[in-house]
C-alpha cells in the first residue's frame, strides 16, 4: 500500500582503509568498492574545486531517506550523492 | 559545529512592529578571501621552519564556506609527524581571523601511494562527522502533510490527523513548518509562549488536546509578519526538530508550508521523513499542484502515504441536498493514477470551518460527527501506512572502519 522505496537504497556504505576506499552494497548483494579519490572526482556538486591527491574520506552523513553526504580531507563536503548515483558508480566499477 | 541555540523569546514581544528588527536566527558572517587567508599565513613559517608559509609553495589549497576554512599543506610523508606543529599553527592563526567559524588544516602527502595523514582531532572543526542518520531522538516517526497549493485546508487537516492519530493511542507532536502563515496556534486554541526546558537550551513545545505542538506563532504575535529568505527558514525548521524538547512521540506531523521549496527541502534532507500526506481539493487547479508535491516527495525517496480529498463535498444544512463544489473524486483518480494510496474524503463543512477557527478541532470537539469519523478514517490509514512503511525503507548502515 505504500510506495515500494527504490531498490538503488544501498544497505551498507563502509568506509574502509583509513578513508581511502568506500564499500558499498545493495539489497540485491550488488557490492563495489569505490576509491575516494573516484568518488571525490563524482561529486555532483557545482564546487568541484580543488581535489587533492591522496584524498581520504573523513565523514558520512545520510541526507534523509535519498543520499549521502561525503566529506572529503580536502575540505570538500558540499555533494549530495543520491542513492541512484552511487549505484551507478558501484555498477560502473564491478563493470 | 552546533549552532548555539539562540531562541528569540525575550524579543519576540514586537509591540506592533515587525519581527525583521532583530535578527533571531542566523549570523551575520564577514566575507573571507583566499588571499586573506594566504596573507595570515605569512607569519607561519613553512616546513623548512623560516620561508613563509605561503611562500613555501606548500599550500595545495585553500577553501573557505560559511566562515569555515580548509587548508591542505603538501609535505613529504616522512615529516608528516614532526610537521605536526606547523599544522596546527595554522589552524590557531586562522581561527584569529574575524569571521572564520572553524579552521581545519590538513597535511598532505606528496608522493602519491603514500598515506594521507587524517586530520588531527581537536579545535572542535566541524568537518570530522560521526556516521549519523539524524533522526531525532525519541521520535519515532515523522510525516509531512503537505499540499501544492496553499489554500486547500493543509492545516486543519494536519491538525486533525495529528489529533485522531492521538485518538487511535499515539503520542503525537504537531510542528507548524509553515514559517511564514503559522496556523496551529489558531487551530489548538493555544496562547502564550513556550518556556525553555531547564537545560536552557532547549524549547519545550506547547500541549493541548494530549498532543505537543510547537510553531513559530507562538514566538511572534498574530499579526505579525514573518519576513525573511530561505537561510532563515531552513535554521528556523532546524531549531524546531532539534532545539525543542519532543521527548517521546510515536509520530511527529509537520504541517508543511504550500509549495516545494526551502522549507520542504529542509525538512526532506535534515530528518529522514517516514512518510508524506498531499491534501488535495477536487478542482484541477489545485491537483496540478498536488503532482508537484508528490513528485518532489518521489525525488527524494520519501514514501508518500496517500491523498486527502478535502472540500470533497458540500452537504447544505437547509435542504440536505449535496452539491460538489470542487468538483469530485479527482483526489481519488489522481492517487490512483500515481499508485499512491487514496486516504479518504473531508466535506466542505461548516461545523469544521467553526470548530479549526474557534481552535476546538472537530476530532476533539465532537468525535462521534461524521466529520471526525472521516478524520480517523485517514488517520487509521496514515497509521497503517507509516508502520508497512517502517520495514521498506531502512537507511543504509554506516560503518567507518
Amino acid at each position: 500500500m505504500v510506495e515500494v522505496a527504490s531498490d538503488a537504497t544501498p544497505t551498507e556504505l563502509r568506509v574502509r582503509d583509513g578513508g581511502r576506499v568506500l564499500r558499498l552494497t545493495f539489497a540485491d548483494g550488488l557490492t563495489a568498492e569505490i576509491a575516494a579519490d573516484r568518488l571525490r572526482a563524482a561529486t555532483p556538486s557545482a564546487d568541484k574545486s580543488e581535489a587533492l591527491p591522496g584524498v581520504t574520506i573523513v565523514g558520512v552523513e545520510t541526507i534523509g531517506n535519498y543520499a549521502a553526504r561525503f566529506s572529503f580531507s580536502d575540505g570538500h563536503d558540499t555533494g549530495l550523492y543520491t542513492w541512484k548515483l552511487l549505484r551507478e558508480l558501484a555498477e560502473a566499477t564491478t563493470g | 559545529m552546533r549552532p548555539a541555540a539562540i531562541w528569540f523569546i525575550a524579543g519576540a514581544k514586537s509591540e506592533g512592529r515587525a519581527v525583521g528588527r532583530r535578527a533571531p536566527v542566523g549570523r551575520i558572517r564577514i566575507m573571507l578571501s583566499k588571499d586573506d587567508i594566504l596573507a595570515a599565513l605569512a607569519a607561519v613559517p613553512g616546513p623548512d621552519g623560516k620561508t613563509p608559509l605561503n611562500q613555501s609553495g606548500a599550500i595545495d589549497g585553500v577553501t573557505i564556506r560559511d566562515g569555515k576554512v580548509f587548508v591542505a599543506i603538501r609535505v613529504p610523508p616522512a615529516r608528516a609527524r614532526e610537521l605536526e606543529g606547523m599544522r596546527a599553527a595554522v589552524e590557531a592563526r586562522i581561527k584569529t581571523l574575524p569571521g572564520v567559524a572553524s579552521a581545519l588544516a590538513t597535511l598532505t602527502a606528496e608522493s602519491a601511494g603514500a598515506p594521507a595523514p587524517a586530520p588531527a582531532a581537536g579545535g572542535g572543526h566541524p568537518h570530522r562527522r560521526t556516521p549519523e542518520t539524524r533522526a531525532i531522538p525519541g521520535v519515532a516517526k515523522i510525516v509531512a502533510v503537505a499540499s501544492g497549493k496553499g489554500g486547500v485546508g493543509k492545516s486543519t487537516t494536519a491538525c486533525n490527523l495529528a489529533l485522531g492519530l492521538a485518538a487511535l493511542g499515539l503520542k503525537v507532536g504537531v510542528l507548524d513548518a509553515d514559517v511564514f502563515g503559522p496556523s496551529m496556534p489558531r487551530l489548538f486554541g493555544i496562547a502564550g509562549k513556550p518556556d525553555l526546558a531547564p537545560d536552557g537550551q532547549k524549547l519545550r513545545p506547547m500541549e493541548k488536546f494530549g498532543v505537543k505542538v510547537m510553531s513559530i506563532g507562538f514566538l511572534v504575535d498574530e499579526g505579525a509578519a514573518v519576513v525573511w529568505r530561505g537561510p532563515m527558514v531552513m535554521s528556523a525548521l532546524n531549531q524546531f526538530l532539534r532545539e525543542v524538547e519532543w521527548g517521546e512521540l510515536d509520530v511527529l506531523v509537520v504541517d508543511m508550508p504550500p509549495g516545494t521549496g526551502d522549507a520542504q527541502l529542509t525538512m526532506a534532507q535534515n530528518v529522514p521523513l517516514s512518510g508524506a500526506v498531499i491534501v488535495s481539493t477536487p478542482q484541477d487547479l489545485s491537483l496540478i499542484d498536488a503532482r508537484r508535491g508528490m513528485a518532489m516527495f518521489r525525488q527524494v525517496n520519501v514514501p508518500l502515504l496517500g491523498l486527502v480529498e478535502n472540500m470533497s463535498y458540500f452537504i447544505c444544512p437547509h435542504c440536505g441536498g449535496r452539491s460538489d463544489i470542487f468538483a469530485h473524486g479527482g483526489a481519488r483518480h489522481e492517487a490512483e493514477a500515481h499508485g499512491a494510496p487514496f486516504l479518504g474524503e473531508i466535506p466542505l463543512d461548516m461545523t469544521i470551518r467553526e470548530t479549526s477557527d474557534g481552535g476546538a478541532p472537530i476530532v476533539v470537539s465532537a468525535p462521534a460527527s461524521p466529520q471526525a469519523k472521516a478524520y480517523l478514517a485517514v488517520a487509521e490509514r496514515v497509521r497503517d501506512g507509516l508502520f508497512a512503511a517502517a520495514a521498506a525503507h531502512a537507511s543504509p548502515r554506516i560503518v567507518i572502519e
